[in-house]
């Protein structure tokens, strides 16, 4: 159980670096424009009221469009989305008990609603690399240790799970297929695990300080907005705003 | 015990994400330069570590079932509360974005939930107060800091779990049901990954005991020492608006304030005649949270034209996909 999860996070990780690799019109868009048009999208997404699906399913025509324009498979993005997007929702999953009259157009809503909120992160680390998104936070005033720390975390974090994958896999082998650790090996097990990683993070500082690091990274910044930028920054808001002055 | 955005109303998640922002930079500010240079590796490092850690599963004996480490507790006790905590808002955030575990608008709630309360709270009101007690061992103090530490965290977190989800007004759940069906599922998951930091801790302190933060602090003279009067006035000042903020604005009179009520006396009939203005019923449309209402009781008056409704939506969403592969096509040119 432990080792799939691993193994699907790690999955997980280098499906979406693999796709924001890919060359399409969105991937070279500027990653500020994507990262405004996802915040806005979201917040319009949780703005649109309980009962509207009409809004909620309009509001699928941003996913939908990228989706449809851009070679990222549907299939792998919704696989990754489904199971979080349904525990996200599980306190509504009482709301047709409790309004018997309107609950289950409110949990649908709500259902779409998990979704395309998880669409639209998941699109825009499909499309956007790390770096570009903590260029992204940057710009957004996000404290440059907090980007540091985020790009650091997010490479070490695929070494992490190899390594707990194969300590796993090692004791599960020495304990009858357990891969739940028994009471008596949680504080060594992760214990050893975690002097080794201190042991790293030293080796890593010293790599770093060789290689001039002084507090954060140097990163080449993309160019200024353009034009195309600009009319992808513009115009979905103008989309999302029309919607939900149609539906409400 | 990850929030997701479908949940929250955009006036909660906003006030969470600006709070989070404040307590962001307050713990940037916190770390002095030379440690951030120095220890910046360790953090990333030690924060990937918990990140993968979080997916064991722990075997509790006797019931079959397993529990998991927790993450901002242990986080606290090896990095410190500063660190600790932007080594946990990361994590958070690499959760939303590459997990679809948590959300963008949520993560401000998701951030005060496991962060603020294990590292801002638990770790200084609990961990280390058990800590300074003279008459108990040294390991014996670490375990019962690590369980009583995160069994508070826990307990603070699912109640703002439940007032967070409340004043979004997404689901319909009463408060009080609510509140008495988190407090104790979080209780028994907060022993269980207590027991399991508290396994850890005492392993460490028994083999490398200079890996957990008060250790290495210990002999030498606290550097911030002459800011912490300042640091609990900020602290408590922080959890003073939250407050105020999260719950006793959902108490507001419904009466208008002397401001308001001067205002329609005054100038009731400019009042009424700019009831009927454009922009108004623009606004109207576009309210997020129509005079503070939380809960939206837009109940849909006939079903009967919001089938229709649905129906052209559809239609209007294959119009929309149909449009995107001819783009597709258009921009591969």
């Amino acid at each position: 159980m432990t080792t799939q999860k691993l193994i699907h996070a790690l999955l997980n990780l280098s499906e979406i670096e693999a796709l924001s690799s890919q060359r399409h019109w969105l991937t070279r868009l500027h990653p500020l424009a994507k990262l405004l048009v996802t915040v806005f999208y979201i917040f319009m997404v949780t703005a649109s009221p309980k009962y509207s699906l009409q809004t909620v399913i309009l509001l699928a025509s941003y996913p939908v469009f990228i989706m449809a324009a851009t070679p990222i498979p549907a299939r792998t993005l919704l696989s990754k989305l489904i199971i979080p997007a349904f525990f996200s929702i599980s306190l509504g999953l009482f709301n047709p008990i409790l309004d018997p009259a309107y609950g289950w157009l409110s949990l649908l809503t709500l259902m779409i609603k998990a979704l395309l909120c998880g669409f639209a992160a998941l699109l825009l680390v499909a499309t956007t690399k790390v770096e570009d998104i903590a260029y992204a936070l940057g710009w957004l005033r996000f404290p440059k240790l907090m980007t540091t720390l985020f790009l650091l975390m997010f490479r070490y974090i695929v070494l992490f799970i190899n390594e707990i994958e194969r300590v796993i896999t090692a004791y599960s082998l020495r304990s009858g297929g357990q891969t739940a650790l028994k009471p008596s090996a949680w504080g060594p097990l992760i214990g050893q695990l975690m002097i080794r990683t201190a042991d790293k993070a030293e080796r890593l500082h010293d790599a770093m300080l060789l290689r001039g690091f002084h507090g954060h990274y140097h990163t080449s910044q993309p160019a200024r907005l353009n034009a195309t930028d600009t009319l992808y920054l513009t115009l979905w808001p103008v989309v999302f705003i029309a919607i939900r002055l149609i539906t409400t | 015990m990850h929030m997701g955005d479908a949940l929250i109303s955009p006036l909660v998640g906003g006030t969470m994400l600006a709070a989070t922002a404040g307590l962001l930079t307050k713990a940037v500010k916190s770390l002095d330069r030379d440690a951030v240079e120095h220890r910046i590796a360790y953090m990333g490092v030690t924060g990937a570590f918990v990140f993968a850690s979080q997916m064991i599963n722990f075997a509790i004996p006797g019931t079959g079932s397993s529990g998991h480490i927790g993450g901002g507790m242990l986080l606290a006790i090896l990095l410190g509360p500063h660190a600790g905590f932007l080594a946990m808002a990361s994590i958070l955030l690499i959760q939303a974005l590459f997990f679809a575990d948590g959300g963008l608008l949520a993560y401000g709630c998701n951030v005060i939930n496991l962060g603020l309360f294990t590292t801002y709270l638990a770790y200084p009101l609990i961990y280390q107060r058990i800590l300074k007690i003279k008459r108990l061992s040294m390991r014996t103090k670490l375990i019962v800091g690590a369980v009583a530490g995160t069994l508070v965290a826990l307990q603070l977190g699912a109640f703002a779990v439940t007032i967070e989800t409340v004043l979004s007004g997404r689901t319909e759940l009463p408060f009080g049901t609510f509140l008495l069906f988190m407090q104790p599922i979080h209780l028994a998951i907060g022993l269980v990954e207590g027991v399991i930091t508290a396994a850890v801790v005492s392993y460490l302190y028994a083999q490398k005991p200079e890996l957990l933060y008060d250790q290495l602090k210990t002999g030498s003279p606290d550097p911030q020492s002459s800011k912490k009067s300042t640091k609990a006035v900020v602290i408590v000042l922080l959890v003073v608006t939250l407050f105020t903020g999260a719950v006793l604005s959902n108490f507001a009179s419904a009466s208008p304030d002397g401001l308001e009520w001067s205002i329609e006396n005054v100038s009731a009939a400019f009042l009424a005649a700019m009831g009927e203005h454009p922009i108004l019923a623009l606004q109207e449309k576009l309210a997020w949270m129509p005079d503070y209402g939380f809960k939206s009781d837009q109940v849909p008056e006939a079903f009967g034209t919001s089938f229709a409704g649905i129906i052209g939506s559809i239609a209007t969403l294959l119009l929309v996909m149909g449009i995107g592969r001819f783009a597709k096509k258009r921009l591969a040119k």
